[in-house]
């Protein structure tokens, strides 16, 4: 359910000389000051953090950090905590920009420079037109059925497709399929969780989390395994442009001023497009009614990144590190392919693992690898679209004359068709290799965007709505430390495979 | 968040059947209607067991102790929390009843199922780290589980009360609860403005 339907820029608001007024941010046109509407008062109409799960939870939950449990120990899991409070904070904060001018970080990145933008385009293009999340599925699919995985995922790619090009909204039928999925796959997992598990390996994994008296085990520093800890840190939740596109989706759900922003449709629906505003636009902060809502609007950001994103990344991530230690104590296989490295092999040698004890626990194993490639899929071909569309509709010379829905149906059919073309010719190696470049630029996207956040949020908001220096300080040291492990890996060790 | 009462409505209740609620008397199939989703739910997990035994070529008593030891009882659990939401014994939309009835229900489901698929299986019956720490582990695993359950009842239900809102009580009932905690909210809020308001004028 999307939190407002009436979707029209609204009235904007004069002052004593009848002039419209309005907030300058940046370097761009002012914004207008409309009227922020009410938050929802129902804690459990879900706001979009449960796309950024269904999208967070994969590659970094599934194996990255399993694999260094059983490499390192469960003691090393305190690293990952440390990366998904870090993500917590900065979707909050991504949510705060959105919130209170209904624009993307990408348009808030150019209010302050504009290359900054077009830094995240271009990377956009780099990291996401390779299929290799869907291709993760497929391989795991291939496992299951026998059925070829380039035939699965072009099968995927097109269904995706079709699918957001036949809908209304597009955000709509995003948000129903990721709810039905992420639902299943916390129920799949508790089941297989159930049969795997015991007591003493969750309790090992839930202890390792707050041990931050472990520090950095000296194998970690070394070459073979320092660029797998910065890549596996950077898995940790939501990875590469992920929290960028959380601000579009939140824009569609009708978040704060984003309910002053039209949604996306689908392609045949084109024609039912609304009048885009210039600009986001700004709410009078100086009126107290005004900011009620607006304290109401952030206890409502606030109970969606808690308890939706950070709750069930925990949650999916404790049981995947509780059957990886399972896999590696009962099947010595398992444990060494885990530790070499090899993810195809080592995700089968865990299937074996599970099927030791029972055929159907590996079989299930693998749907959930599947289910995570697919669900994955889903959220980053309408993310990617999205994000590319929006950034050249407000900043391509001429793009205007097109309607947005027609930029965002350019998109997305060009990465399906790309990414059809790949999986059928493109290199044999298969989705290791695309992964691996991916987690390199994933690092890099972060170190950018948590730097770029604390910037809008300080430079473009009115003071009332900034963050406390504390936030910006900590968004600044994510920034730092995501760019410099990423630096230090590629300079001292020359090694740019990160997982 | 306050509590909301909706007005009690007899008009769509028959005049005797299997379940009292507070709506108005159940019959049987209203009774169904109201139970299957939650019971659908539950069963998720037993349905993608015995679906994937049977594709992994296991014997036939396996694939049904596995799917349907399963599915079965967890499908009755799901369908009791939704006669409790009936009776007004659960309150509706919060996490922590799901959680209570799956952490009571969940261990000993999966208990004996792990013991009856030992004994199909011609195995001795036994678990790793003895029973006492298994059925603990099954009562940590049964949160994740509720959390699931709950995730999709949220999502998903309310759209099938919606449905059969018309010839059935307690769906009716459910669905003013929902339009009247939004209503209620937003009298509620304008109220809060209102003497917000009224003291900055007086401040004045």
């Amino acid at each position: 359910m999307a939190v407002g339907d009436t979707r029209a820029p609204g009235a904007v608001t004069l002052d004593e000389r009848g002039v419209e007024r309005g907030w300058k941010a940046g370097r761009l046109a002012p914004m207008p000051i409309r009227r922020l509407p009410e938050a929802p008062q129902a804690a459990h109409i879900l706001g979009p953090a449960m796309i950024l799960v269904a999208l967070g939870v994969g590659l970094g939950e599934t194996f990255l950090w399993p694999r260094l449990v059983i490499v390192f120990g469960p003691n090393i899991r305190w690293m990952f905590l440390v990366g998904v409070l870090l993500q917590t904070l900065v979707m909050l904060e991504m949510a705060r920009y959105a919130m209170a001018t209904g624009e993307s970080i990408f348009f808030g990145a150019a209010r302050i420079f504009q290359p900054i933008m077009w830094l995240f385009f271009v990377s956009a293009i780099a990291v996401y037109i390779w299929p290799g999340h869907l291709s993760t599925g497929a391989d795991a699919f291939e496992e299951l059925t026998g059925i070829s995985w380039q035939l699965s995922a072009c099968i995927g790619l097109v269904i995706i497709g079709v699918m957001f090009t036949v809908v209304k909204i597009v955000y709509n039928i995003v948000e129903a399929i990721l709810a039905f999925l992420v639902g299943v796959l916390v129920i799949g997992s508790a089941i297989v969780a159930a049969f795997v598990g015991s007591l003493a390996d969750l309790g090992d994994v839930l202890l390792g989390l707050v041990r931050f008296d472990y520090g950095i085990p000296h194998a970690a520093g070394t070459a073979a395994w320092f660029p797998i800890i910065v890549g596996s840190i950077a898995f940790a939740g939501p990875s590469g442009m992920q929290q960028m596109w959380y601000t579009l989706w939140l824009r569609d759900k009708g978040a704060g001023m984003g309910v002053h922003m039209p949604r996306v449709r689908g392609l045949l629906h084109a024609g039912e497009e609304e009048t885009i505003p210039d600009t986001g636009s700004m709410f009078d902060v100086d009126d107290p009614e005004e900011w009620s809502k607006w304290q109401a609007w952030r206890k409502w950001v606030r109970v969606d990144a808690v308890l939706l994103f950070f709750g069930i990344t925990m949650l999916v991530t404790i049981i995947f590190t509780v059957m990886a230690m399972h896999a590696a104590d009962v099947n010595g296989e398992a444990r060494n392919q885990l530790i070499n490295g090899e993810r195809d092999a080592a995700l089968l040698a865990m299937r074996d693992a599970f099927a030791d004890k029972a055929t159907i626990l590996g079989t299930l194993f693998f749907c959930f690898i599947a289910i995570v490639g697919w669900k994955a899929s889903v959220g980053l071909f309408d993310a990617f679209a999205r994000g590319q569309s929006d950034m050249t509709y407000y900043f391509v010379p001429g793009a205007k004359k097109l309607k947005m829905s027609y930029l965002y149906g350019i998109f997305l059919w060009g990465v399906i068709v790309f990414g059809i073309i790949i999986i059928l010719f493109g290199p044999v190696d298969g989705p290791a290799g695309i992964l691996n470049v991916l987690a390199f630029l994933s690092t890099f996207i972060m170190g950018a965007y948590c730097l770029t956040l604390a910037a809008t949020n300080r430079m473009l908001l009115p003071k009332k709505l900034q963050p406390t220096w504390i936030t910006t300080i900590i968004l600044a040291l994510g920034g730092i430390a995501y760019l410099g492990l990423l630096l230090y890996s590629t300079i001292k060790f020359g090694v740019t495979d990160l997982g | 968040m306050g509590v909301f009462r909706a007005e009690r409505i007899t008009a769509l209740s028959s005049p005797e059947g299997p379940l009292a609620t507070p709506w108005g008397v159940l019959s049987w199939s209203q009774v169904r209607e109201l139970a299957l989703p939650g019971a659908l739910i539950a069963a998720i997990g037993g349905m993608i067991a015995g679906g994937l035994a049977a594709a992994a070529g296991l014997s036939l008593a396996i694939v049904l102790v596995i799917g349907i030891g399963l599915a079965v009882p967890l499908a009755l659990a799901g369908a009791a929390y939704e006669l409790l939401l009936a009776t007004g014994r659960f309150p509706l939309g919060t996490l922590g009843p799901a959680a209570l009835l799956w952490v009571i229900a969940f261990p000993p489901i999966r208990v004996a199922h792990a013991a009856v698929t030992d004994l199909v299986a011609g195995d001795s019956v036994a678990v790793p780290h003895g029973w006492a720490a298994f059925a603990i582990y099954q009562v940590l695993v049964a949160v994740p589980f509720a959390i699931g359950f709950w995730w999709l009842h949220e999502n998903f239900v309310p759209r099938w009360w919606f449905h059969i809102r018309e010839r059935n009580p307690v769906a009716e009932h459910f669905i003013r609860v929902q339009l009247q905690y939004a209503g209620a909210a937003e009298a509620e809020k304008a109220q809060r403005r209102e003497r917000a308001r009224a003291r900055r004028a007086k401040r004045r």
